[in-house]
């Protein structure tokens, strides 16, 4: 599932050429190329379905309009991820702001925690994974951005530790570094009471276990 | 536990260790049952990371976001830094503009002719000035024609004599008619009581 990053010219940055070019055909084939992971991607940064649509045409639609201005390196694939990543990062501060200025619990938000789509295969019928689901993206919601990012391209998006750094621009050190404290987060997040946890700011660091 | 042996325990469980360090650790684990119990724990928090399959991709999607693409046109399409320096540049020339406009207008007061000062400053200076001028026997007060400034506004005629005593300062002081009036006035009496006195 990962990226292979190399030197390797992938054949998208052909793609794209032809689409700075103005072949919308070719725009169109790369977005049906790469639609599934990166709605996929968006949608467990952002936690909402329709929310991470309009951030997966927005990404494309960065791509499409910077097409010339972008070098050939590697994967596109890596350069895709980058730009999903990055802006839904800017989504969630912005979630964020708008719930800060509303004097809102950061924690309490208008949607439900999450509902799972009926469509989707195994939802609504075991009500134990359905609640799993629910703590997890509860706990994920609670990391910080760049915790939140690495996590869900280690754990979700299948990729190494070089590929998410070749995907946010950090070190492997970094990947290590952001990935320990996420799970640190999250096992403390176990620990912790159900009640508890529904009333902890997700902006309060959890105590560090020795 | 240390943080290095989780961190190494973490790169084990994710296949990010050398395969020579792995193997070393996996012996290690085999004979270290704490290090085994915190591996478990480690190992049991990253499997119980489960979201539910993600939802199918919107029919179209691809087409829509090509046709939002291109209905955007030459604009649509171009890049972010070309906007910000059309979006500058639109700012800045708005800015000039204003900054031209005040220019203009403070150059084109401080150009102009002498501004016209107000009716009365020019009742009070044009009265003495016309006292001056005006021949001291002469027995009835004669109109006096204020000096005005080009441009300046014409001050309004003289309102009906009063007598000196019954004027209000300060409303003459406000009206310029009444100041000129004023003025005509003392000038009439003096010229009456010379010739009473026989000068």
């Amino acid at each position: 599932m990962g990226i292979e990053p190399g030197n390797a010219v992938d054949p998208g940055w052909q793609a794209l050429a032809r689409t700075a070019a103005g072949d919308a055909a070719a725009f169109e084939r790369l977005v049906e190329q790469h639609q599934e992971r990166l709605l996929r991607l968006c949608e467990r940064m952002l936690a909402d379905v329709e929310e991470a649509r309009d951030a997966a045409q927005e990404v494309f639609l960065k791509l499409y309009r910077n097409a010339g201005s972008f070098r050939p390196r590697g994967q596109l694939f890596t350069l895709l991820y980058r730009i999903a990543v990055n802006h839904c990062l800017n989504r969630l501060r912005r979630r964020n702001l708008v719930r800060f200025l509303r004097f809102g619990d950061p924690g309490d938000d208008d949607r439900p925690p999450f509902e799972a789509p009926d469509q989707r295969p195994g939802a609504g019928e075991s009500l134990v994974a359905r609640e799993r689901w629910v703590r997890v993206r509860r706990a994920i919601d609670r990391l910080p951005g760049n915790q939140r990012a690495v996590l869900i391209l280690a754990k979700f998006e299948g990729l190494s530790y070089r590929e998410i750094a070749a995907v946010l621009g950090i070190t492997e050190g970094a990947v290590e570094s952001r990935l320990f404290r996420a799970m640190r987060r999250l096992e403390s997040a176990e620990d912790t009471p159900q009640e508890t946890q529904e009333n902890e700011r997700p902006v309060v660091p959890t105590a560090k276990r020795t | 536990m240390k943080r290095p042996r989780e961190i190494e325990l973490m790169r084990l469980l994710h296949g990010e260790l050398p395969p020579e360090r792995a193997r070393e650790l996996r012996e290690r684990l085999a004979c270290e049952p704490d290090l085994a119990r915190a591996y478990a724990r480690l190992e049991a928090a990253w499997g119980g990371l489960e979201l539910p399959p993600p939802a199918p991709v919107p029919r179209g999607f691809a087409r829509a976001v090509a046709a939002r693409g291109a209905e955007g046109g030459l604009w649509g399409v171009a890049p972010t830094w070309v906007r910000a320096g059309a979006a500058a540049a639109l700012a800045a020339g708005l800015a000039l503009g204003a900054g031209l406009g005040f220019a203009g207008r403070r150059w084109s007061e401080s150009a102009s002719p002498v501004s016209a000062p107000p009716a009365s400053e020019v009742a009070q200076v044009a009265a003495p000035a016309a006292a001056r001028a005006a021949p001291a026997p002469s027995p009835a007060p004669r109109p006096v024609a204020p000096v005005h400034a080009p441009g300046a506004v014409p001050v309004r005629p003289a309102a009906p004599l009063a007598p000196p005593g019954d004027l209000d300062f300060d409303t003459a002081a406000d009206e310029g008619g009444l100041a000129d009036g004023y003025w005509q006035a003392l000038q009439g009496e003096a010229a009456d009581s010379a010739s009473a006195e026989g000068l």
